[in-house]
């Protein structure tokens, strides 16, 4: 026989006697008293549940509502962003983002006393880039999400990347000439 | 009164209308087995009765959950077990130990009387053998052997996966095996 079998077996000789413990003397009369004070608090309670619930529901509602109507008129005092468009809109505006900022600190790490009105046009052209952005920006929100305004946020994005790539090109040719200029080659 | 003559199903459908007579016949029908379930996973008398009494309380009110009344015993049951597990973890983690288990007299464990086989054993010095075993152990025999759930029911009952509640269970067994035998 398995030795864990002479357990179950044990069990099943013993069953129904295994119950072998009482609760204290008055438990039923403590009970009692804790079901009369429960029956008490539930026959009370849908009375009070039948007001605070649809009033609850009533004011939750309104203020959706509230939210809902105000969300618009908000809306409209701010500029919406070209992520405010669509999801994928949203990615390539991260992705100009995190671009041109990637750019700017590489031009930042390159530049040197001699590329320096380079970078300082450059960053005008930058500006005025912005600028005209912030204006796009709002474009977009007066004629509610139209494609046009859309292409044209996404072309200032890229001409604002193009821009710095450019720059970042002719600032590692100064360096690679300024290097040249000092070697002492003989052609 | 006529309710003791009913049956439990019958009683039940009096139970929903709050019937403070038939709630009473069903406590008088159902809590030795109750207080038996918590007492062996919580270990302590008034503890045991406290659960076992507010299960009763919280099952009658929420009745209206339950739409089989011929299930209300394993309804209850498991109301009885969760909240005495809950007891019985959050003891644990104050790391209490209950009053009951704490042994007052030295035994000595080599010099008992070596049994051939279990089948003599009376029902009393099973039970005290299984609260001696440590608390997963005499948990998860008492809802196994007792209270008869399957692994799977054990599984969900203690939260754990399926070979664990069947490695703790035959381990449990073995344990309790080699403690019976010697007494």
């Amino acid at each position: 026989m398995k030795k864990e079998d002479e357990i179950d077996k044990l069990f099943e000789r013993m069953e129904n006697q295994l119950d072998v413990f009482e609760p204290s003397t008055d438990h039923k009369v403590h009970f009692l008293e804790k079901l009369q004070k429960q029956n008490k608090v539930v026959s009370l309670k849908p009375k009070k549940r039948n007001w605070i619930k649809p009033l609850a529901i009533a004011a939750s509602i309104a203020i959706l509502i509230g939210t809902i109507s105000i969300a618009p008129i908000l809306n409209t005092n701010k500029e919406a962003d070209l992520a405010s468009v669509s999801p994928q809109m949203e990615n390539t505006q991260n992705f100009f983002t995190v671009a041109i900022k990637t750019q700017l600190e590489e031009i930042n790490k390159n530049s040197s006393a001699e590329t320096t009105e380079l970078v300082t046009d450059a960053m005008k052209q930058l500006d005025k880039l912005e600028s005209s952005y912030e204006d796009l920006k709002k474009d977009l929100v007066e004629s509610s999400n139209d494609k046009r305004v859309i292409s044209a946020m996404i072309k200032n994005f890229q001409k604002r990347a193009t821009l710095l790539e450019e720059v970042l090109d002719k600032i590692n040719n100064i360096n690679k000439l300024k290097l040249t200029e000092n070697e002492t080659n003989i052609l | 009164m006529t309710l003791t003559k009913l049956n439990t199903e019958q009683l039940i459908e009096r139970c929903r209308r709050q019937d403070q007579g038939a709630q009473m016949e069903i406590y008088n029908r159902y809590y030795k087995a109750m207080y038996n379930t918590a007492y062996r996973i919580i270990k302590n008398s008034a503890e045991a009765e406290d659960v076992m009494q507010e299960a009763f309380l919280t099952a009658f009110t929420k009745l209206s959950m339950l739409e089989d009344s011929s299930v209300f015993g394993s309804w209850l049951k498991r109301i009885v077990i969760n909240s005495s597990l809950t007891i019985s973890r959050k003891r644990n983690i104050y790391g209490e130990v209950p009053l009951e288990t704490v042994e007052y007299a030295l035994t000595d464990e080599t010099e008992g009387i070596v049994r051939e086989d279990l089948t003599s054993l009376k029902a009393n010095a099973v039970l005290n053998t299984l609260k001696e075993l440590k608390e997963s152990y005499s948990t998860a025999l008492s809802l196994h052997l007792i209270e008869g759930y399957d692994y799977e029911e054990i599984c969900e009952i203690l939260n754990i996966s399926y070979s664990n509640c069947r490695t703790l269970i035959s381990r449990a067994k073995e344990s309790l095996r080699k403690k019976l035998l010697v007494t």
